[in-house]
């Protein structure tokens, strides 16, 4: 329905998806400010390109958008870096930030190398295959593998001591 | 392939996670663009198509009478395409241009308008 247009049809997919997604864009960004903008950027891009969706689920389509985002806000932001004193902070939703803040999985995966964190969050949290998750990242299939698979083990290992985490 | 070896178990954790996400600010924050964007086309676009339907219909009496004469003027079973094509090119260039207009608007609807 959403693919024909109808706007009420793609703000229930937004209201459906935002955890996702934005779950999605806070641990690409390591919980940085800019992932509510991220998750916005990539939403309306999906609204953009809603023609082109074809097929398997909208909520891994959307975070595989967030993940293309997020690079394009890294590219743009690492020459702004030396100036961050005196950079504007973006307030976005902090309850959320908080409350996810304080949950010992994502401590755990923001220590994990951010190869393991992009394709843990794009395969485990944001739903998308293997073989999708390679397309996105642009990585062999084997290496997305090899990422989820001690991803995983890290992630497990550190929430069953929550001293690690 | 085991429940551990999916991390199935980590993906609800994962979406009992998201759940801290759910806003309604959020949804509207990506709507109002969406909703202004959508507000802007149908004003440019139904300002353009009443523009060039309004010139046209001010061409429409004149475009009338000047096929009524060519029709009046030649031999009724010989009005061919040749005479109507000489007819269309002695019309106003307006009229001409205001029909571009609106088939141009029609197509710009047809291609970028959603339900």
């Amino acid at each position: 329905m959403a693919a024909k247009g109808g706007q009420s049809a793609f703000a229930e997919l937004v209201h459906r998806h935002q955890g996702a997604v934005r779950g999605a864009a806070w641990r690409l960004t390591g919980g940085g400010a800019a992932a509510d903008d991220i998750a916005q950027a990539a939403f309306l891009t999906a609204w953009r390109r809603i023609d082109t969706f074809s097929g398997g689920t909208f909520r891994a389509w959307v975070c595989a958008i967030a993940y293309r985002e997020y690079l394009q806000a890294r590219r743009k932001q690492k020459p702004e870096i030396e100036f961050e004193e005196t950079a504007h902070i973006i307030q976005f939703d902090h309850a959320a930030a908080d409350y996810a803040d304080r949950l010992d999985l994502s401590k755990a995966l923001l220590d994990l190398p951010e190869p393991q964190r992009v394709c843990v969050t794009l395969s485990v949290a944001g739903g998308l295959s293997h073989r999708e998750t390679a397309q996105a990242t642009g990585w062999p299939l084997g290496t997305v593998k090899s990422h989820i698979n001690r991803g995983i083990a890290a992630l497990r290992k550190a929430l069953s001591n929550p001293d690690v985490a | 392939m085991t429940h551990d070896d999916t991390g199935q178990d980590l993906s609800e954790l994962f979406a009992a996670e998201d759940a801290a996400f759910q806003s309604a600010a959020f949804v509207e924050t990506v709507m109002a663009p969406i909703q202004r964007h959508t507000a802007h086309r149908r004003l440019v676009l139904g300002g353009a198509a009443l523009l060039g339907g309004t010139v046209a219909g001010a061409q429409l009496p004149g475009v009338v009478s000047r096929l009524s004469n060519v029709s009046v003027n030649s031999n009724a079973a010989a009005l061919d395409f040749g005479t109507a094509f000489s007819a269309l090119q002695s019309l106003n260039p307006l009229w001409i241009a205001s029909v571009l207009i609106i088939a141009g608007c029609c197509a710009a609807v047809t291609i970028f308008e959603r339900a």
